[in-house]
């Protein structure tokens, strides 16, 4: 058991780029965590998938020890955290467990975007926050300026910045100090029933579900009964281990200390995320703040391009879920495509991962369908029926009413792009609640939006408009009736399930319109004349059209080089597979998702 | 059952920047040589089956330029397959020829050596496309080349033609179908020009020095192609094949039809038949080394692939679909003892429906709008 006074608990926060892993990997050599042999650039990031996007997706944490200038051995726990307003609560839950964090800023790119979502999270946790100026030593660095910047754009003190270049390895020590002497030491109530904070969770098949905790009262100790406080399930931990990287078992997590434990909880759902651990003959009255279950608020369908492979898609996504406990998935059948499965999401990117995943490590090829969120309909006979998929619609002569789910927005924005924020808002049927200043640079918008508004692409586009400044973050609010209708597709006069959305019904042409051009853009020529059309009921409100293709032939037959001109056309069949055929239509996987593509 | 012989020679005067046929420009042509080393892989191939006991139908000299060799060499190879196999009493034996490499002695050395039907490389009758396309001989060339044949006595002459040549208008085409047809040959070929990786103009293509026709020009040619020589007694039986009944040619219809062929030269390609799908093979590209490899091996084979059951029907379809009149459901169920809706029906139902395939009098072929659509067509086959 480490003193509580000689734990630090810290996270890194950083935009992309700026030098996290960099950092990261400097602390893991410079304490000897990691000897260089093992690096593997960037170690904290572990599944492929994270490195290619550059997004920590899972946190992790390492263990380092220090001995310090005043020559006492410290206990660093570095609580990495992922980066996007998906996992946004999981970020919030990493920062709960820590008292403070490096906030790395690239010296020639100054503060940028993505850093301030989480930096006004941890302020708002009332972390101790460090500003590290990264990338001293490239030509283009400027160090007044980035200084300037943190302190207008974040409010920050950036005068006792600590200036490094994680590259080179410079100051790092200062770095490692600084943590040491500016970050308080946990405040521990060891006497107190045990709580334990989850701030990650994952499935391990022979473990079953791992929660990574910060205990903040009391010990856990291997063999305790403990119980979960939110999902009210029991067990007896078997394991506790922390890492450094390298898993290292010990009999007790104390008050103040982070690590890892197994306690015979088979299902990733029991242990969330945000759930506090607690000893189960002895345990605490209130569950640490801030528990939120979260649910999903995009829906979409899942879609074997090959009805054959059904089955195959269907075990990829039992795997997946026992790894993410925030998808979930049913069967349903679409009578475009076929058997598959409507899926649920925190978000979009959510959604773009567990593509990805599917595909490249389950191997499987998919069509994903518009995303939607949940709609609440009241029946003229008193009945709610709840849809998350356009297609379950009722006949629109027995709706009292269409509910759609609101949120509550906050946007933290530099002022200078607050125009185009509230333009972008506004458009996006918002109703503003609240516009308040930070400070003089900064500007917090509170709106209620509608999720559908949202759920789609507004966070790529109030990036956009915000040159990536704009942070946002949600919770939502309630269900409100509004003139919503049911915007079909039609491909060649037949209705395509897969393809209807929901939509305001002001918004209904221009969406309408805009789809329809975007389809054709994606649906290439082909044998045939296909005819794009948007309809309400049975009228159509807009057309397009993707001209058949003129000529497709080879004028040659290269003499007798017949396995030649077999192996073009195989290669011309091969690049159809990854097309599905709509009767004579061949629609790309990407234009189940024009949707998205549609641009304001 | 008979056979066709596809003879390749594989030497040019100079490379022309859209051929990615197997012809080479080289100092001086081992004539001699390469005769020699063709009589050899026929003998070869006689004491072979399925070739050995079969009599020769259709004999093809294609290059490159074959009529770059000398009536003399032509006949001796002539002689050898004749004598080796046995030609069928009507047997159609075709040369290619560049208008710039004949003259009256030559052609009637070739009318002479037993060579019955010439095919010229035309191209085009514009000064202008020709210098593009990097041909070596002009337009009035053509003309005397044409003229000669007739003379010296050979009643089969074919005309090569290219169209949708970068630069190339609509009228120019028509000139070129017009000059062409005057000339009065019993059979025409005309082809779409592509740009084909490793010649001079897919380089140009790729790096925007040349820019191809638009598709929908290049639609429009094709139609007026097909609709002028149809109108002028050429119709269409083959995607780029134009002639009347009976004038078709008979050497290339083997291919279109999957019947065996057997290919000798460098490069050349061969198939034979069997109760599995058949087998095709391939001859080493290069002329010095096929030379050397017949010399010690007394063949020039590099390379093969055996057809499974699925390909060969595969083939046998997309192969008779470029035929206008494509083939008979008896005929694929004779060859495959399957029936070509059990095989092939839920996958180009659509196509049928589509109207891109008709069936009619037991037959199945390409509707009319689709014939520029074969290759997508086909393609649903796989």
């Amino acid at each position: 058991m480490t003193d509580p006074k000689l734990i630090r608990n810290f996270s890194i926060i950083a935009h992309i780029d700026h030098g996290k892993s960099t950092l990261a990997d400097r602390l893991l050599e410079r304490t000897g965590a990691v000897s260089p042999r093992e690096f593997q650039d960037q170690f904290l990031d572990s599944m492929e998938l994270e490195r290619e996007r550059g997004i920590t997706i899972k946190a992790r944490t390492v263990r380092l020890n220090y001995t310090a200038k005043d020559g006492r051995t410290y206990v660093l726990n570095l609580i990495d955290t992922p980066g996007h307003v998906d996992f946004a609560y999981e970020v919030s839950r990493s920062l709960a467990a820590c008292e403070g964090a490096l906030l790395v800023v690239d010296a020639s790119q100054g503060v940028e975007a993505q850093t301030l979502a989480n930096v006004y999270l941890a302020i708002d946790h009332g972390l101790e926050i460090i500003p590290v100026i990264n990338k001293i030593d490239l030509p283009s660095a400027d160090i007044d300026r980035t200084r300037k910047e943190i302190e207008e754009v974040i409010g920050l003190n950036a005068q006792d910045a600590l200036l490094v270049s994680a590259k080179l390895g410079i100051g790092i020590d200062d770095v490692l100090e600084a943590i040491i002497k500016r970050i308080p030491p946990p405040r521990c109530n060891p006497n107190a029933p045990t709580r334990a904070l989850i701030f990650d969770s994952w499935y391990d098949s022979y473990s079953g579900a791992i929660g990574l905790v910060r205990v903040f009262d009391g010990e856990l100790r291997v063999g305790m009964k403990v119980l979960l406080k939110g999902s009210g399930k029991t067990g007896e931990i078997t394991k506790l281990e922390y890492f450094t990287p390298h898993s290292q078992p010990t009999d007790t997590l104390a008050c103040g200390e982070v690590g890892a434990v197994t306690a015979g909880i088979k299902h990733l759902a029991d242990m969330r995320v945000g759930d506090t651990l607690t000893d189960a003959e002895r345990p605490a009255e209130q569950p640490l703040p801030g528990f939120k279950k979260l649910k999903p608020m995009v829906f979409a369908g899942l879609y074997p391009t090959d009805a054959n492979h059904y089955e195959a898609l269907r075990e990829a996504i039992e795997k997946l879920r026992l790894n993410d406990a925030s998808f979930v998935a049913e069967p349903e059948t679409s009578q475009a495509l076929g058997f598959g499965f409507r899926a649920g999401f925190l978000g979009l990117l959510h959604m773009d991962i567990v593509q990805e995943r599917l595909e490249r490590e389950f191997g499987q090829s998919l069509i994903v369908t518009a995303p939607t969120v949940e709609y609440r309909i009241r029946t003229r006979d008193g009945q709610t029926i709840v849809i998350d998929n356009p297609t379950r619609m009722p006949n629109p002569g027995i709706i009292e009413a269409i509910e759609e789910p609101y949120i509550l927005a906050s946007i933290h924005v530099p002022a200078e792009f607050l125009g185009p924020v509230i333009k972008l808002c506004e458009s996006r049927r918002g109703i503003q609640r609240e516009l308040k200043f930070a400070s003089e640079r900064r500007a917090i918008l509170v709106y209620e939006l509608p999720l559908a508004e949202v759920a789609l692409d507004f966070y790529d586009r109030l990036k956009s408009v915000s040159q990536g400044y704009a942070s946002l973050d949600y919770e939502f609010l309630d269900f409100r009736p509004n003139p919503l209708v049911k915007l079909d597709i039609k491909l060649n006069g037949e209705t395509i399930d897969a393809l209807s959305t929901i939509v305001h019904r002001d918004k209904a042409y221009e969406r309408g319109r805009a789809l329809c051009e975007k389809m054709r853009e994606l649906i290439p020529r082909q044998m045939f004349e296909v005819v794009i059309q948007a309809a309400i009921g049975s009228k159509v409100i807009a057309r397009e059209s993707v001209k058949p293709m003129r000529k497709n032939v080879t004028a040659k037959c290269y003499g007798g080089d017949v396995t030649r001109k077999r192996k073009l056309l195989e290669k011309q069949k091969e690049g159809k597979r990854r097309m599905k055929r709509l009767g004579r239509v061949e629609v790309p996987q990407e234009a189940f998702l024009a949707l998205l593509k549609v641009g304001d | 059952m008979g056979f066709s012989l596809y003879v390749h020679i594989p030497y040019c005067e100079s490379k022309c920047p859209y051929c990615d046929f197997n012809s080479y420009v080289v100092p001086s042509v081992p004539e001699a040589d390469y005769t020699r080393a063709l009589e050899s892989e026929l003998a070869f191939r006689a004491q072979q089956l399925p070739w050995a006991g079969n009599r020769i139908e259709t004999i093809f000299f294609g290059g490159g330029t074959p009529s770059l060799f000398a009536p003399g060499s032509i006949r001796r190879v002539i002689e050898t397959a004749a004598k080796l196999f046995g030609l069928q009493q009507n047997a159609e034996i075709t040369i290619e020829a560049n208008p710039g490499t004949v003259d009256k002695r030559k052609l009637l050395g070739y009318l002479e050596a037993g060579v019955n039907r010439i095919s010229f490389g035309a191209q085009s009758f514009s000064p202008r496309l020709l210098k593009f396309l990097g041909r070596i001989h002009g337009p009035d060339q053509t003309c005397q080349a044409v003229a000669i044949a007739f003379d010296v006595g050979f009643e089969r002459v074919n005309l090569d033609l290219i169209f949708a040549i970068p630069g190339q208008t609509v009228d120019e085409l028509r000139r070129d179908l017009e000059q062409a047809i005057a000339l009065k040959p019993d059979h025409i070929s005309c082809y779409n020009l592509t740009f084909e990786p490793g010649t001079a103009f897919y380089t140009l293509l790729k790096r925007g020095r040349i820019k191809a026709l638009p598709e929908d020009r290049q639609a429009r040619m094709y139609e007026i192609v097909r609709t002028f020589l149809r109108e002028h007694g050429y119709p269409m039986y083959e995607l780029s094949n134009y002639a009347a009944a009976g004038h078709e040619c008979r050497h290339n219809l083997t291919y279109w039809r999957r019947r065996p062929f057997l290919g000798i030269g460098a490069g050349a390609h061969s198939f034979a038949d069997d109760e599995r799908g058949g087998r095709r093979w391939w001859n080493e590209r290069s002329p010095s080394v096929y030379i050397e490899r017949v010399r010690t091996s007394g063949v020039g084979e590099s390379g093969s692939e055996e057809i499974d059951i699925r390909t060969a029907q595969r083939e046998f379809v997309f192969l008779n679909l470029r035929l206008r009149e494509g083939f008979a459901l008896a005929d694929f169920r004779a060859r495959f003892g399957q029936d070509f809706y059990d095989v092939f029906g839920s996958s180009v139902k659509h196509m049928f429906d589509g109207g891109l395939l008709v069936e009619q009098e037991g037959r199945v072929r390409l509707s009319e709008d689709a014939v520029a659509l074969a290759d997508a067509v086909s393609a649903e086959f796989f």
